[in-house]
């Protein structure tokens, strides 16, 4: 998983964008995001096809950006975590 | 010049066994038979009609169903928010004189598919970014969910109070996709969908359809004698980006669309004697009571727990039983906010009618947020 960020004024963000929202330049770079300090995790059970039947979606602070990952298992708010993209998606268990 | 709605009709939600064009026929069909020479557009409000029906440009497929080949029409497709926004839409042409009467019809069909898969369409909504994670709408009321009741101190049990309330509404409402009430135990014991929500905290996936006749004022008396007028409609889109946004106890899209719909209508949330607002999910409703302005920040869950909310408390808010008893076909669901409004105002909300009702207020919202659609309606009296 990478995190967008401006070259120009530093803003960073996690959906592609084409314009920065803050100083509308157009040129970015690619930070790898590898890990995150656990903000929220929610067990979801009505999941979406074709992921899993069950699991917990985390919602990590990476360096001042959030970003949201599947984990197996519960993760502490305020515990560390890391990243690691699987075939579907963002994923991030227990540093 | 001001549009109104002249008439309004509804097909029960629920689990149908008919297509999407049997469900748009069934519930235009009544006004078409009235005053269908005289409808010059027809606005169809509808989001999904590929993804569960294989059907596009599928305006045109119903205006020849009606045998109304020639009338204009469009669909307006903008997620759960379309019916609000189609609603805007018939209110601009009338107003600016590019139409005189315009038939509205909100539909879905949605229930064709095992949840997992529409789950997955509905997803569909979110940046791949975030919904490569495995994110669905349900998941982030959750995540809404726990952030209000820590950041207010809230009571758990406050948010399941508002499917109580809604169940019960409901099972007034003949057009209801649930007909039946639950107990506060009930709710708390269903089967938990996204910690800590459950199933009876969550709209259930229905089909259904409702059309309305809008008109102009100079127009409405060639349409009967029970007319709601729209007095003032704001709307306003939020980022889309989730994890882009500031806070999850507020929604700045509903805050900016309500706050122009009452400066449109020159009113305050105070006078609203009937409100509709989209509660996808149970917390929706208290988040948005406070984002339209019903309640400070932080206290809607208060008024739900005092029954303020009910339906003969002071501030009656989803009369109709709301998305989350009523059911949500995604289409259909702004349309039928304005249809359940229309029947208060004019009298015709039998035995969920509230006393009095003059003046309404309801949201419709797309996409958790990405934008929302307030209207003020007002009627004779
Ligand atoms: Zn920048």
């Amino acid at each position: 998983m990478n995190i967008n960020r401006c070259r120009n004024c530093g803003t960073k963000f996690l959906v592609a964008r084409s314009v920065c929202p803050k100083c509308g330049k157009e040129d970015f770079e690619h930070v790898p995001a590898r890990s995150g300090i656990v903000l929220e995790s929610v067990e979801l059970i009505a999941t979406p096809d074709p992921y899993p039947d069950r699991y917990y979606l985390v919602l990590l602070d990476v360096d001042d950006v959030k970003v949201f990952c599947r984990s197996q298992e519960k993760l502490r708010e305020g515990s560390q975590a890391d990243i690691q993209d699987d075939e579907l998606g963002p994923t991030c268990r227990k540093a | 010049m001001m549009s109104v709605i002249s008439d309004v009709s509804f097909t029960r939600f629920g689990k149908r066994p008919e297509g999407l064009l049997d469900l748009v026929a069934e519930s235009a069909l009544p006004i078409a038979r009235r005053y269908g020479r005289d409808i010059d557009f027809i606005v169809f409000s509808n989001s999904y009609s590929g993804e569960f029906s294989d059907m596009s440009g599928v305006n045109n497929l119903i205006s020849t169903r009606l045998s109304m080949d020639d009338v204009p029409s469009m669909r307006v497709d903008n997620t759960s928010g379309s019916g609000g926004s189609a609603v805007m839409v018939a209110d601009s042409l009338i107003r600016s004189g590019n139409a005189s009467n315009v038939l509205v019809i909100g539909a879905e069909k949605m229930t064709g598919y095992p949840t997992k898969k529409s789950t997955r369409i509905i997803a569909s909504l979110l940046h791949p970014e975030e919904r490569s994670a495995g994110i669905s709408l349900p998941s982030l009321a959750a995540f809404m969910t726990r952030s209000y009741l820590k950041e207010f101190d809230a009571p758990r049990e406050s948010v399941a109070r508002v499917a109580v309330k809604n169940h019960h509404n409901g099972s007034l409402n003949p057009y209801a996709h649930f007909q039946s009430e639950v107990t506060l135990e009930e709710v708390m014991a269903s089967r938990v969908i996204a910690d800590p929500l459950r199933i009876f905290e969550f709209c259930p996936v229905s089909d259904g359809a409702v059309s309305m006749l809008m008109t102009s004022d100079e127009n409405r008396d060639s349409f009967g004698n029970d007319h709601v007028e729209i007095l003032g409609v704001g709307y306003s889109s939020g980022t889309s980006s989730l994890s882009y946004r500031d806070s999850l106890t507020t929604i700045g899209s509903v805050r900016r669309s309500s706050e122009m719909a009452f400066r449109r209508s020159k009113l305050t949330p105070n006078y609203m004697d009937v409100v509709e607002l989209h509660d996808m999910a149970a917390v929706l409703e208290i988040i948005e009571s406070e984002d339209a302005g019903f309640f400070k920040k932080g206290h809607g869950w208060e008024a739900v727990m005092n029954g303020e909310t009910e339906i003969g408390g002071p501030r009656p808010i989803n009369t109709s039983g709301g998305l989350n008893s009523k059911g949500h076909p995604i289409g259909a669901s702004g349309v039928a906010q304005a249809g359940e409004i229309y029947l208060q105002i004019t009298g015709k909300a039998e035995k969920r009618q509230i006393k009095d009702a003059h003046l309404g207020f309801s949201l419709s919202m797309a996409g958790f947020g990405n934008n929302a659609t307030a209207i003020v309606y007002g009627g004779a009296s």
